[in-house]
């Protein structure tokens, strides 16, 4: 165990994103819930491996228009907890993803999450993508 | 300053909890500044810590208890030297160890008058991330004034004494306050138990 980075220590890989949306069609404040909803649990169940591995913690903080969107899953079984407060009308936006899993590792959890929302049609999404040797010196730092 | 440090492993419940005492708070009309830190590179807690009309500092980039134990401190220094908060809530991120945050606070320099560790742990998924990660579970315990038993909406009562045994194994001598940060339900003997 590496008694000096506590990530390690836990098992637990994680990564962080952050993406504009824009929806491809007009669609209810209600859909728009249910479609992030399906795209975080199928991030959950990918990345679990239909729940082989446990969920650290898989978070969404959506922001359209002046609404917002909170998702949550820690468990497939408890599904997604949400806190929504979406107002119609906003057609774009953007959301800020995050996703800790135990088992896997930055990399593999980053794949999972870029191809979960390259899959989405409804509405589109555009990874702002960052500098990973950045990150990784910041890591060995 | 008085200090609440809110722990526990990830999706343990701690910015439910957070909101629901920064809003208990700030009805009572006391200065708190919340500190809020993610384990990415983005951040999600402080945009909802937000939208209850509580204003936070978020420090993301890493963990405070490993990469980012400086910018920790110098937070709790220029809150003390300017917005001077009578309260400050820190959640670390959930794979944070809390006997590590607590030590940087004691060697921030900031006048600490108390400071508190509430633990948090999900109580329906206890079992399985003992099963997982027991030996970070426990040092997750170690230092802690308390563990809030949370989320326990979502379990059978007659679960209950067994998922205290669980982590009574794990920390035997830890007082332990069941709660449900969700519906209220048990909030007020925790914040008795912590002087809140």
């Amino acid at each position: 165990l590496n008694e000096e980075n506590s990530k390690l220590m836990s098992g637990v890989g994680s990564h962080g994103l952050r993406a504009s949306l824009r929806l491809a069609r007009e669609m209810s404040t209600d859909e728009i819930r249910n479609r992030l909803e399906e795209i975080i649990m199928r991030i959950a169940r990918l990345a679990s491996g239909d729940g082989e591995r446990a969920i650290g913690h898989i978070k969404a903080f959506v922001r359209m228009g002046d609404g917002h969107l909170k998702i949550s899953v820690v468990d497939l079984d408890l599904g997604t907890e949400t806190i929504d407060s979406l107002e119609e009308g906003a057609t774009a936006g953007s959301i800020n993803l995050m996703a800790a899993i135990f088992g896997l590792d930055d990399d593999e959890i980053e794949e999972i999450m870029e191809l979960e929302l390259g899959r989405s049609r409804d509405i589109e999404f555009s990874i702002e993508h960052h500098d990973h040797e950045q990150r990784r010196e910041k890591e060995v730092d | 300053m008085i200090l609440y440090q809110l722990a526990g492993f990830l999706g343990s419940g701690k910015t439910t909890l957070m909101i629901r005492l920064g809003n208990e708070l700030a009805q009572r009309g006391r200065r708190v500044a919340i500190i809020v830190n993610e384990i990415g590179e983005v951040g999600i807690d402080g945009d909802l810590v937000s939208s209850f009309g509580l204003e936070s500092i978020e420090l993301t980039e890493g963990c405070i208890c490993c990469s980012l134990s400086g910018s920790l401190q110098s937070t709790l220094k220029t809150l003390a030297d300017g917005y001077k908060p009578e309260y400050v809530l820190l959640e670390p991120t959930g794979l944070a160890l809390p006997s590590r945050v607590d030590k940087i606070v004691r060697t921030s320099l900031v006048p600490v008058e108390r400071s508190v560790t509430i633990a948090l742990v999900d109580a329906y998924r206890v079992e399985r991330l003992i099963d997982q990660s027991g030996h970070f579970f426990k040092r997750q315990l170690d230092g802690a004034s308390v563990v809030a038993l949370n989320k326990i909406d979502l379990i059978a009562r007659n679960q209950l004494d067994g998922i205290v045994e669980m982590i009574r194994e794990l920390n035997p001598d830890i007082e332990i306050v069941p709660i449900s940060a969700r519906t209220g339900e048990g909030v007020r003997a925790l914040l008795e138990r912590v002087r809140l």
